[in-house]
């Protein structure tokens, strides 16, 4: 199963869930169903855009679990 | 095509509006002619009348068939504010969404009782050997190629009924994709 950790991330970089979507171009709406593991998949277009905002790696969002 | 599309869509909502208004106006034309029927306010004219349909009682048959019609216009006029609101959300671009769905799926079920009114006032017309009564809607001139055409139709719409709910369930899983 795969589970995103971006709430750890965005904790440890101190940036609100506002603030990120603001900065990646997507609704507030749509960053809370990702952060909550609601999301079907993501764009990797949202990926690299998280990514460089957050300066990390998409294995320090994604992870899977067992 | 995005100009092409808001001339069409627009010329569409224009044409629907014109004939909803034609509807209307039958709708009351044939109410007053049910009424002068049903109380018998054409006493005079009525044995004039009943030579066009022969050995029938034209205040029962008249009132059946002319609300029969009523109904057929009814279902005419149900399609014609389907499609509307259905060009409105083209126009908006909200393609597949669900009311769009519903929208075609209401133009089904009134086309269905569309046919089947028809049906009925062409067995009736028969079975009472009434005739020359209209020519709207082929009225006592049935023909099995108008059937035909009827069911094509209402494949058609099916078909694209079909091709809407698919595309509302491909565009919910394309939303769910941050």
């Amino acid at each position: 199963m795969i589970e995103i950790n971006l709430d750890v991330v965005m904790l440890k970089r101190h940036i609100s869930s506002k603030e990120l979507a603001k900065r990646i171009g997507i609704t507030q709406a749509n960053l809370s169903i990702l952060k909550n593991n609601k999301a079907k998949g993501i764009r990797f277009n949202t990926l690299e855009k998280i990514c460089k905002e957050l300066n990390c790696n998409p294995g320090d969002i994604i992870k899977r679990i067992s | 095509m995005n100009t092409l599309n808001k001339i069409v869509f627009r010329i569409a909502r224009l044409l629907i509006q014109v004939f909803l208004i034609i509807m209307y106006f039958f709708e009351v034309i044939f109410l007053i002619g049910m009424i002068i029927l049903l109380f018998h306010l054409d006493n005079d004219n009525a044995s004039t009348y009943s030579r066009g349909i022969a050995n029938t009682n034209i205040y029962v048959n008249g009132s059946i068939i002319i609300i029969l019609i009523m109904l057929m216009l009814v279902t005419l006029i149900l399609i014609s504010k389907n499609i509307k609101k259905i060009i409105y959300n083209l126009d908006r671009k909200n393609y597949f969404i669900q009311n769009n769905a519903i929208s075609i799926r209401n133009i089904l079920y009134s086309f269905i009782a569309f046919i089947g009114f028809n049906l009925i006032i062409n067995v009736y017309t028969s079975i009472n050997k009434l005739q020359n009564i209209s020519g709207i809607f082929n009225i006592g001139h049935s023909s099995i190629i108008n059937y035909i055409i009827y069911f094509i139709i209402l494949i058609t719409i099916y078909v694209i009924y079909n091709v809407f709910k698919q595309g509302i369930k491909v565009q919910q899983d394309s939303d769910s994709v941050i």
